[in-house]
């Protein structure tokens, strides 16, 4: 346990190393709108008629939300009838979150956001799969043809895909010049780029976002730059999610509201502050939802395409084969490496060559101081 | 009387602005969160004037306007706090008076002390936090403390006994606690 005096001490030098700014009491003292001090008395606790508006406004902010979501649920059955009339709900393709999220539950619980169930629109195409199109071009168009099913009126649906493009060779940094334009051109712009075209192979992946209303265009022009290896676009309706935001919000607002009202009404600083504490709490929540409203706005209002792109690896060269030369070369190569061998152990034996010639010239020329004496005495 | 009355309260405040603005950077860990709760915190005070106890009463009151406020603050501006966190630089930037009377050797240890002890501190639930501060910085009694976060005084001893109890269990500080513990013997 750390001692009180230890930490007082170390609390107040680092404390005393703040620096303070220079105070302005007086001109906000002044400045400071007044209020009517005889409507305030002391300071106490809240009191118990507060107390009980503040569970009133409680309870009249619960039975709204409870109302909404009631209100709700209802419209989410009618948009599960017409979405099933439309068939917008209806999983189009296996995908991996798609099968077990193709429909509305009429009964599910407004509140909870995790479990709250999307109808999903999937779509996968892949060059190598032996369920997709085809061609990329019949592709392309069963593609707009499905997603033709895109959401009206005030649905909110998220869109997503991919495109996974080979092109020709040298041409990459043309090709995310086209995707780049055909952004633009859609009204969209590029969120994420990442390309490598110093590799062997250039190769990147850009990411766009273009309004939901031009998407489908916008996967067809980019399909259209290349050999489309492999596709895929998804949908995931989150209207539901959207309208529920959007009945707390409402409902949270009118409890803020209600808690104004009954600030104007306190009487003592006790009962202000603890309203004031409630007002900033759904506030709080106020602005948690709407930023999560916020959020579904833009993923619902710009679609996002994931693009990677790259050129074919080049083929491997071929390994140099041995040259097969002719056979005067051949013998005209040996000589010339027998010459040089010989050469060099000419040199590396001369030591005892020498001597070996040396010894033959003193032995002729014995045997010529001899052989006449010799013969002399024979004689 | 009224105008002696305001007059009083205006000096006071301005007497105890410096702490209360330390106070509120010990919470906030941000400078200008810190200078702008203590302006709320003053505002509130000032416009429910006529409510506020005399004399020792008066103190805790304040400060817990000021630790609600505060409070507010930690609740409102955590993402952007969390994009800036730079509250430790404008501290190193600025120089302090006694800073300046320091050796460099000094004020770099200093320096770092207090880094290491706010580090400490800003690692505490907020609600112990706060209950150190009050207590070994601003000075409230206990039952001043009460007062000042709607606690009941039991309350209070067990936060202070908790947050020691962490503080005493952080590797960091152990290197600070020896020699003050020494010095104190």
């Amino acid at each position: 346990m750390i001692d009180e005096g230890t930490l007082a001490h170390l609390l107040s030098e680092h404390a005393m190393g703040i620096p303070v700014p220079e105070s302005a009491v007086g001109d906000l003292l002044a400045a400071a709108p007044h209020a009517d001090p005889s409507a305030l008395s002391r300071f106490t606790r809240p009191s118990g008629r507060v107390l009980a508006a503040a569970a009133l406004v409680t309870l009249i902010g619960a039975a709204g939300v409870w109302g909404l979501a009631a209100h709700h649920r209802d419209g989410e059955s009618v948009n599960t009838r017409a979405a099933a009339a439309t068939g917008q709900s209806k999983t189009l393709a296996t995908g991996a979150g798609g099968a077990g999220r193709s429909g509305l539950t009429p009964t599910a619980p407004a509140t909870h956001s995790s479990d709250r169930v999307s109808a999903g629109v999937n779509q996968q195409y892949s060059a190598a799969s032996p369920t997709a199109p085809g061609t990329a071009a019949t592709g392309s168009a069963d593609a707009a043809n499905r997603t033709a099913a895109a959401p009206k009126d005030n649905a909110r649906v998220i869109r997503t895909g991919t495109v996974d493009l080979r092109i020709k060779r040298h041409t990459f940094g043309q090709t995310i010049g086209r995707i780049t334009t055909i952004a633009a051109g859609a009204g969209g712009f590029i969120s994420d780029e990442k390309t490598y075209e110093s590799a062997a192979v250039p190769s990147g992946t850009v990411t766009l976002r273009v309004p939901s209303a031009r998407f489908n265009g916008a996967v067809e022009k980019l399909r259209a730059l290349g050999t489309v290896v492999s596709a895929s676009t998804r949908g995931v309706d989150v209207t539901a999610e959207y309208v529920d935001l959007g009945a707390r919000i409402s409902a949270a607002t009118a409890t803020r509201d209600q808690y104004l009202t009954v600030l104007q009404h306190a009487t003592n600083i006790g009962d202000i502050l603890s309203v004031q504490d409630r007002i900033q709490t759904v506030q709080t929540q106020i602005d948690q939802l709407q930023g999560q409203r916020n959020l579904l706005d833009n993923e619902t209002t710009y679609g996002t395409i994931t693009t990677s792109v790259s050129e074919p690896t080049p083929k491997p060269k071929p390994a140099v084969r041995p040259h097969h030369e002719a056979g005067v070369s051949v013998a005209w190569g040996k000589a010339q490496h027998g010459f040089s061998q010989r050469i060099e152990g000419i040199i590396s034996h001369s030591g005892s060559a020498l001597v070996v010639i040396v010894g033959l010239l003193l032995l002729a020329l014995a045997a010529r101081l001899l052989v006449p004496r010799v013969r002399r005495l024979v004689v | 009387m009224k105008r002696k009355h305001d007059d009083d309260l205006a000096d006071w405040l301005e007497a105890g602005y410096a702490r209360a603005y330390r106070t509120a950077y010990l919470l906030v860990r941000d400078a200008r969160d810190a200078e702008e709760a203590v302006q709320e915190a003053y505002l509130r005070v000032w416009r429910f004037r006529a409510s506020l106890p005399d004399g020792a009463g008066r103190e805790p009151w304040m400060y817990r306007v000021l630790v609600n406020t505060c409070y507010s603050f930690l609740r409102r501006e955590v993402p952007r706090r969390a994009k800036h966190s730079g509250a430790q630089f404008e501290l190193d930037d600025a120089t302090t008076p006694e800073a300046a009377d320091r050796s460099p050797e000094a004020a770099a240890e200093a320096s770092e002390a207090a880094d290491t002890i706010g580090a400490a501190l800003a690692d505490l639930p907020e609600h112990l936090r706060a209950t150190v501060i009050l207590r070994y910085w601003t000075g409230l009694s206990e039952r001043e403390i009460a007062t000042a976060i709607s606690r009941r005084p039991g309350t209070v001893r067990s936060r202070l006994h908790e947050a020691r109890r962490r503080l005493a269990m952080d590797p960091r500080l152990g290197a600070l606690v020896a020699p003050v513990a020494e010095e104190a013997r």
